[in-house]
């Protein structure tokens, strides 16, 4: 008993150990991109070094922000990584919950439709779309680049909602409707506030997506509607690249900041088990 | 008629059931049935899976439609009206309550959605909660809250509605024995204070037995027999009854009828019950119920299989020639495996149908 109990201890600390290692190594890029932020020479120094901030400096920042038209690649990002959010939303979780709502082959059809735009690598789309925006006027907006994003939101966020809204259990809604829900009521007040969890960490996906995207940006953004994923490249490259170190690594700790604030906001409204004692399980 | 405000049980009402047919694509589950509720009455729709009863309880609350016939609760016809306008409220196996909302908000929901007046909400949430013991509970989520509760809210959540017609879909099955005993009796109770109409499935005739005025037995989409709970114990109908009302269940032997008494298929006889008239050679099914028997120096030879004491009581497990026979004693007997037992029925407890109809002949 006592040799059964030790060696279960003993593999909780193997778990724990592997964990910490995984821990280490996945937080080892993002520490060393705030180290190389504080210091004024980056290049050619070891982590350790690094961390020793011996020529501590908040000075790459300033120049991320003068130099680098940090405000507007921010706001780019900003409106169309918010609108893609808002807009996969509207449009996603009522297609989903109505999705869930019909039955046989008009389901398999719509659902596999959906899912087979996911089988898409989206780089392919890039050529095509640019050639559409060009025809339609919207190439180098934001209003082009926020559509081609929303290309790739809504199929998966569609997708991923049917499976929310499949959980709901059958018996909320029956209730709802003795209770005198109209379909709006069923929707809206019985299985929305039911998955809002998975909404909500859907909303965390689709903006990190929305905001960390390049390729799109690269080819569809022109010059007006470049997001900060663009902007981060107008300190690589050239003669003085090196010496750019530090300010790219300020500039890519001002990009992943938003998005790390966005996601710990949002993750509070993330309650687990939000159907718990709604049914016997 | 919308629910309003009164005293619970105000807006009482009959339900009939009338000539009800439902079938789901070719599939018919429902053939033609008929059923008439009295004001106030506790009916119990009881059968097993697949019979048709929850699919009925569905029906008069409106989540389906009939194929042919008619629902009447009170003097109106309710085919065609949505759930919310039928003035019932149900009860259902797995609770159904908004995970999102609280006690209080779960259970006014339906008068919120009726545009009731907030105080008015508050007033009637807070008596039903009364009724159920849920006072302190109200600002619980169901997720805090024990299966027990939570079944009582979901009656709660009824109670506030001052229905015309309470409907219950199995709405034990999902609570642990002690628990359900305990609710059985506290939904008895509740139907006693409030006296509004009640319709309750269960497939447990245990549970149906204990708490109805009228039970309904259905089989196959068909009502097989509808009485008062000792009405099919005493004189089941047919086969179907006998065998399904009564824990342990009915023993049902074959037997041939010689010079007016029954032939065993071992050879054993019993005098033939009073009131029925059988030729020789027809064969019938004997129906004795195990606590029908009693130990006896003249009767049945039978053998013991298995002693079960429960303390109140012995269920003991014979053979009657190949036929396998329960008895329930309530002296206390010293029985072992394989010792012959000599049963009688007691006098008037023979039951005998026909095989090929099922229909009871006496």
């Amino acid at each position: 008993m006592i040799s059964a109990r030790m060696k279960k201890r003993g593999m909780v600390w193997v778990v724990h150990a592997l964990l910490g290692l995984w821990l280490c190594i996945s937080l080892l890029p993002p520490v060393m991109l705030v180290a190389a932020s504080l210091n004024r020479t980056a290049l050619f120094r070891s982590p350790l070094d690094l961390l020793t901030f011996r020529d501590f400096t908040l000075e790459n920042f300033s120049q991320a922000f003068t130099r680098g038209d940090f405000w507007f690649f921010f706001t780019n990002s900003v409106i169309i990584s918010a609108s893609a959010v808002v807009i996969t939303l509207v449009v996603c979780v009522p297609l989903a919950y109505g999705l869930t709502k019909i039955s046989g082959r008009a389901r398999e059809a719509v659902s596999f439709g959906v899912l087979a735009m996911r089988f898409i690598p989206y780089v392919v789309l890039a050529l095509p779309l640019f050639l559409i925006f060009v025809n339609l006027g919207l190439s180098g907006s934001r209003l082009g680049l926020l559509l081609a994003h929303l290309s790739i939101h809504i199929p998966f966020a569609t997708w991923m909602l049917v499976g929310f809204f499949d959980t709901v259990p059958h018996e909320l809604e029956e209730a709802g409707i003795v209770d005198g829900c109209s379909p709006w009521h069923l929707f809206w007040n019985v299985s929305v506030p039911v998955v809002r969890s998975g909404i909500v960490a859907l909303a965390i996906l689709v903006f990190i997506i929305s905001w960390n995207e390049y390729l799109f940006a690269l080819f569809l953004a022109g010059n007006d509607a470049q997001p900060l994923t663009v902007g981060i490249t107008r300190f690589l490259g050239g003669a003085e690249a090196g010496a750019e170190y530090g300010i790219i690594a300020a500039y890519a700790v001002l990009v992943i900041a938003p998005v790390i604030v966005f996601a710990l906001t949002a993750n509070r409204f993330i309650v687990s088990g939000m159907t718990a004692g709604a049914v016997k399980g | 008629m919308q629910c309003c405000a009164g005293t619970v049980g105000e807006w009482m009402a009959g339900v009939s059931i009338q000539n009800v047919e439902k079938s789901f694509g070719g599939t018919r589950v429902i053939h033609g049935i008929d059923i008439e509720i009295a004001d106030g009455a506790f009916v119990v729709l009881v059968g097993p899976s697949g019979c048709g009863k929850s699919t009925l309880l569905r029906i008069i609350a409106g989540l389906e439609d009939v194929t042919s016939g008619a629902i009447l609760i009170g003097d109106t016809e309710v085919n065609d009206m949505a759930p919310k306008d039928r003035d019932i409220a149900m009860v259902f196996q797995n609770y159904g309550l908004y995970p999102h909302m609280t006690v209080a908000q779960n259970m006014g929901f339906a008068l919120k959605l009726a545009k009731v007046d907030k105080a008015e909400i508050a007033r009637r949430v807070d008596h039903a909660a009364g009724i159920l013991n849920l006072s302190a509970l109200l600002e619980r989520y169901p997720r805090q809250l024990s299966g027990g509760q939570r079944q009582r809210v979901a009656m709660g959540r009824a109670i506030v509605r001052n229905p015309q017609v309470f409907l219950f879909d199995e709405p034990l099955s999902n609570l642990d024995a002690k628990l359900r005993v305990q609710m059985r009796a506290e939904i008895k109770q509740l139907h006693q204070r409030l006296k509004v109409t009640t319709v309750y499935v269960t497939h447990d005739q245990i549970e149906a037995m204990t708490m109805a005025d009228v039970i309904v037995v259905m089989h196959d989409g068909v009502v097989k027999q509808a009485g008062s709970p000792l009405d099919l114990y005493d004189r089941p109908a047919n086969l179907f009854v006998a065998g399904f009302i009564g824990s342990p269940a009915m023993n049902l032997m074959d037997a041939r009828v010689s010079s007016g008494k029954l032939v065993f298929a071992d050879g054993q006889t019993l005098p033939m019950p009073d009131g029925v008239t059988l030729a020789d050679g027809d064969v019938v099914r004997v129906g004795i119920r195990p606590e029908d028997l009693i130990v006896a120096q003249a009767g049945l030879s039978t053998r013991v299989r298995i002693v079960e004491p429960t303390g109140a009581e012995i269920h003991v497990g014979t053979q009657l020639g190949d036929t396998p026979m329960t008895v329930v004693l309530r002296e206390r007997h010293d029985l072992h495996p394989d010792q012959s037992l000599t049963l009688s029925p007691l006098p008037g407890r023979i039951h005998l149908f026909d095989p090929t109809t099922e229909a009871r002949l006496n």
